[in-house]
Formats: structure tokens, sequence, C-alpha cells
């Protein structure tokens, strides 16, 4: 396959570039400006094209239709274009870390932590309010990681096949409590926190395009700049020293990293289940390539998802909402099953 | 966290102001929110709160709009207190009341939003599109104003006001009355003496016992108070200390197991057309 190969940072960042892969990514973004787009002119307010298109550049027919295109469709559209590349962008950095195919943000605990503490005040401290919520999502995401971490550090080796059993272990009991809390709690209250957890964009505004473009600002350019030490540690811990890598140091400062990431993601929308598993593979089979531009592609697929996700369940069935989190899972597992098994087959022949 | 009941009482602030062509009116609401909003809306929707919409059209006004997942209900909870329905096909489904839809609810071009507000996030989007009153969602046990010192009906006329039925409220009332007075008086000699228990199966089979003093969820317990009948002790005391799991929100989970220690004349039991009343 023709390639070509650019480089930043001193040679700290590489790219080998497939052509194939450059198409695709082409391919995604424009995809992506579609959604956007088919999203800004579509939904339950009548508004042709024109009017929103005059409503983009300050001369909407009506002040209604400015807050349908600029506090309604616009930011939700953007948010979740945001949140789907970073769990997607978060999940590919864990597989490769972990160096199994099934890491996701929940392995780590994010989702749960999350869960917990949002499902936690929601129910036995609904005072300290709404608004506290992503701070206190975040915060959950990163404590519950940090534990996962710290009792999965080794200094004897196996830290990966650790993390991952700590991870499933903590999450699944993470879960039990959220669930407890769930069953007990007030039904008003339990109503309000599993709206939460279905992972809906329908309430979020320009505060959360701000500070998730921030994140993105000073998050996403370190995670393109890791794609060195990405591509070393999939090869494994001696391969990795071998070629000069800090190893360990590597590994935690990624995992740092895409918990932030997902965390970030999660205080804004709630836990996006599959996002971080699947997009990492749709990437993978729509173009080989090396990590760096696997993690281009992985961000594309994960914006585009989620995008598609929102879209389809603000519009298929208006006025009824379908949270993202669920179409995502209702569309994302049979099609990711139906890759794994068409690979598969081709294998086979 | 909710207002008290004792402090939510909707102030109507009242001055009238021209303004777009209608009269305003500033009222407080149930979330401490000052609003300003007409004072003859032509076009009310309702994002939550099926006591909202069964109110309302019990008095003859049907809204524009509703969420979605309320419609049947108001249907099943007025003719559950015997009360007539109307004609609700001509009201628009806006959502689901968790999940709006906020594109549905602009496109009817409300001019007054009426919300419980409990379910978290509303308040950022619905004021965009029109003036949005809170009520606290306690607010529908007719006896519950006056249960907290309040003025009897206090909220109900609030809530007519907004629409210009007071008329219409005060008739129900009377009716309501007038049937009170007439039950009470043929059962003189029963009723002072009964004392009642509710209990409420839910749809996971978990029996609850409400706490009398602060029962709100439905009507039962203002019919029951306007009746004469007592509570047991059980709805007020022992649930929240010896039978089971205290929400500190007026209720509590119970076991099967202690039913028989819930004695009181009538137990009353409160569940969902389909759930099965298993061994309770």
């Amino acid at each position: 396959m023709s390639t070509t190969t650019l480089e930043g940072f001193g040679g700290r960042l590489a790219l080998r570039v497939p052509y194939r892969a450059v198409l695709v990514s082409l391919c995604l973004t424009v995809a992506i400006i579609g959604v956007l787009t088919w999203s800004l002119m579509t939904g339950s307010y009548p508004l042709d094209g024109a009017q929103v298109w005059a409503t983009l550049f300050g001369d909407p027919p009506s002040d209604t239709a400015s807050t349908v295109v600029w506090e309604f469709r616009f930011p939700r559209t953007l948010v979740a274009f945001i949140v789907g590349a970073f769990l997607a962008f978060s999940g590919a950095a864990l597989q490769y870390v972990a160096r199994n195919p099934l890491a996701d943000p929940s392995l780590v605990g994010v989702s749960q932590g999350a869960a917990l503490v949002v499902v936690s005040v929601t129910i036995l401290a609904p005072g300290m309010g709404y608004y506290l919520r992503p701070i206190l999502a975040f915060g959950g995401s990163l404590v519950v990681a940090a534990l996962i971490l710290l009792a999965s550090s080794s200094q004897r080796g196996g830290e990966t096949l650790r993390f991952i059993l700590m991870g499933i272990g903590v999450a699944a009991l993470i879960s039990s409590i959220t669930s407890a809390l769930l069953t007990y709690g007030d039904i008003d209250r339990a109503m309000s926190a599993l709206g939460w957890l279905a992972g809906s964009v329908h309430s979020v505004g320009w505060d959360e395009v701000r500070w998730l473009t921030v994140t993105a600002i000073f998050v996403v350019p370190a995670f393109m700049a890791a794609a060195r030490p990405l591509s070393a540690i999939r090869f494994g811990e001696d391969v990795a020293t071998g070629l000069g890598i800090r190893v360990r140091m590597a590994r935690w400062g990624l995992i740092i990293l895409a918990v932030a990431l997902a965390a970030t993601a999660v205080a804004a929308v709630g836990p996006l289940g599959f996002v971080g598993l699947i997009a990492p593979h749709l990437a993978r089979r729509l173009a080989h390539s090396g990590v760096g531009m696997h993690l281009v592609l992985t961000g594309l697929t994960g914006a585009l998802l989620v995008g598609l996700a929102d879209f389809a369940g603000r519009a298929a069935f208006a006025p009824i909402q379908i949270p993202a989190g669920l179409v995502t899972a209702i569309i994302g597992v049979p099609v990711f099953v139906a890759l794994i098994l068409r690979t598969q087959a081709r294998s086979q022949l | 966290m909710k207002p008290p009941l004792h402090t939510s009482v909707i102030a109507l602030l009242a001055f009238s102001a021209p303004a777009f062509g209608q009269d305003l009116t500033t009222i407080k609401d149930d979330m401490d929110r000052t609003v300003e909003i007409p004072s003859n809306p032509q076009t009310v929707v309702i994002t939550g709160g099926e006591e909202l919409v069964a109110m309302l059209t019990s008095i003859g006004y049907v809204p524009a709009g509703m969420a979605w997942g309320y419609q049947s209900d108001v249907r099943q909870t007025m003719e559950g207190i015997g009360g007539d329905v109307g004609d609700l096909s001509e009201m628009a489904i806006v959502g689901e009341t968790g999940d709006l839809d906020y594109e549905a609810i602009a496109a009817l071009g409300p001019d007054l939003i009426l919300d419980w507000c409990w379910q978290d996030g509303k308040l950022d989007k619905l004021p965009q599109i029109a003036p949005t009153v809170c009520f606290n969602p306690r607010f529908n046990t007719f006896g519950l104003d006056a249960a907290a010192g309040g003025e009897r009906y206090a909220k109900q006329r609030v809530i007519a006001g907004l629409v210009g039925l007071e008329d219409a409220l005060d008739e129900q009332i009377g009716t309501y009355e007038a049937l009170l007075a007439d039950v009470t008086a043929r059962h003189a000699d029963v009723l002072p003496d009964l004392e009642w228990t509710f209990l409420d199966t839910g749809d996971d089979f978990i029996p609850h016992m409400y706490d009398g003093v602060k029962y709100y969820t439905y009507s039962y317990h203002a019919v029951m108070q306007d009746l004469g009948l007592k509570e047991s002790d059980a709805m007020n005391t022992a649930t929240r200390t010896a039978f089971g799991y205290d929400h500190d929100d007026g209720y509590a989970q119970v076991s099967l197991e202690l039913v028989p220690e819930y004695a009181a004349d009538p137990i009353f039991v409160g569940r969902y057309d389909d759930a099965p009343l298993g061994d309770l």
C-alpha cells in the first residue's frame, strides 16, 4: 500500500500515512459535516434550509428560529461529535495500553465511577444541585480509575492483566451499589438519575461545548504526540523498552489521558456505552494504518457514530427523544458484531 | 431540594403592564423564581405533571401540548376519581417528560409553560421558549395546603386563575364538598371510629407505606382527611422506625411478613392495573 510519513515535534510525532487512510479520514470528515448540516436542518420546529442558513448568518426569520438553531440544535450536535471523539480516543488508547481489544472506558471504572457519584448525589443529596453534576461525575470517574490503577500497580509485572481484572471487579461492585441506590431511592430522584444514566445530549448547551473544546485543545494533541510510545507498547514491554520507551511512565501517562478524556465526556452527557469499544475497531476495518493515523480515524469514527446516534434519536421518532446512549447500543453493537463475523469469514476463506 | 410546602405557596405579586400587546403579571413560583407571564395566556403547554393536565382539563381547559406518557394517565387519573377527562385529541405531545422535544414545544408557540421542574436541566431550556412556571410536584393533594397551615385549594386557585377559570374551579369544589357532606352524613355512625392504612405496591411489588404526615403522592389521603378518618399509628410513626427502610420522604418499604402489624379497619392497596397482588 502506498504511504507517506508526516513528522513533527522534532521527530517525536511521526505519522505513517497510507493514502487509503487519508481518503477514509476525508470521507469521515465530509460525513461529519453532512450530519452537522442535516442535523441543523431537521427537527420538530419547521425551518427550511434557507431559514436555517439565514439564522446562522444573523438574519433569523423569528426569535424562536434563532433559539431553535442556536440554542437547541447546534450545541447538542457539536457536543455529540466531541464526546464521541473523546470516548473513541479513550477506548483506542486503553486498547493499545492494555493490549486488549475489549478495553474501553468502562473497564477502568470511568462510567461506573461517574454513575455512582451522580446517582448518589441525585438520590441522597438532591439539594447539591444539577449544575454540580459534571464536576461530580468527573471527580467520581477519576477517583475510581485512580483506585483501580493504584490497586493494580506492581513492581513485579503483570500489571496489564491485573489492571483489567481489577477494573472488571471494581466496576461490578460499583454498579451493584448504584443499582441498590436506584432500587431503594425515591422514585422521582431515581428517574432523574436514570435519565442521565441513559446517556443523552438533549439538555446540553454552549457551556458544555466550551469546556469540552478547552479539554480537547489540551488533551487531544497530547494523545497524538503519544502515537510513538503507543506503537511500541502494542508490541509488548520488552520490545518497547528496546526501542527506548520508558514503558511504565508512558503507560500510566496514557491511561491518565484516556481516563481524563472519557471522564470529561461522561461528565457532559452521562455514560455512552460501546463507543469507546466499537469506534477503534470500526476505524481499523475502514483502513489499516499506523497508530497515529488510526487514532485520527478512531476520533472521527467516534464523532460520526455519536453524532448520528443523537440525530437519529432526536428525529426518527419525534417528538419522542431517544437518548444517544441507547441508539449507539442498538445500532452500534449489531454493526460491530457483523464486522467481526465478516472479518472471521474472510480469514477462514 | 424541593422547597418545603409551607414556603412554596405561590405568591401573586400582581402588577399589570402592557408589553407586546399583552398584559403581563408577575408571579413567584414554587422554585422561588419570579416569572412574568401573560395575564390571559392563550397557548399553555404542560411539560410535566399529569395532575396539572388533569386539573385543567377537569375545569374545561385543554392545554395545547403535554409531555408524552401522561395522556393515558390523565384519563386514568380522572376516571379513577370520577372526573370528566374531556377531549384530549387536540392536545399535541411534546416528548416524554424527562426527555422533552424542545422544538416541538417551540412549534406550538406557547405563551406559558407549566412544569413540575423536578427533572434536572429543564429550566435551562424551557424559559428560552416561553415563560415557565414551576409547581412543587407535591401540590396536588387537595388537603395538603390546609394540613400545612395554608389556604385550602390555594394551588388549585392559582392554576385556575392562570387560565381565567376560577369560577369553574369553584363549581368543581362545590360539587366535591357536597358529595363529601352527603357521604359523611350517611355514614356518620361509622366514619369517626375508622382507622385506615394505605399500602402502595408500585411496579416492583415492594409494598410501600406512606407516612401520614408527609403523605403526598395521591389524593386518597386528602379524601380520608375530609371524611374524618384517622390514620393508623403505623402510617404515622411506626413505619419510619420499625418496619423498614426510611426514605425520609414520607414512605417506607415494608415487609409482607409484617402486614398484620399494619392493622387498621380498612387497608387500602394501591397498584397498577396489571401489577399482581402477590402474597399481599
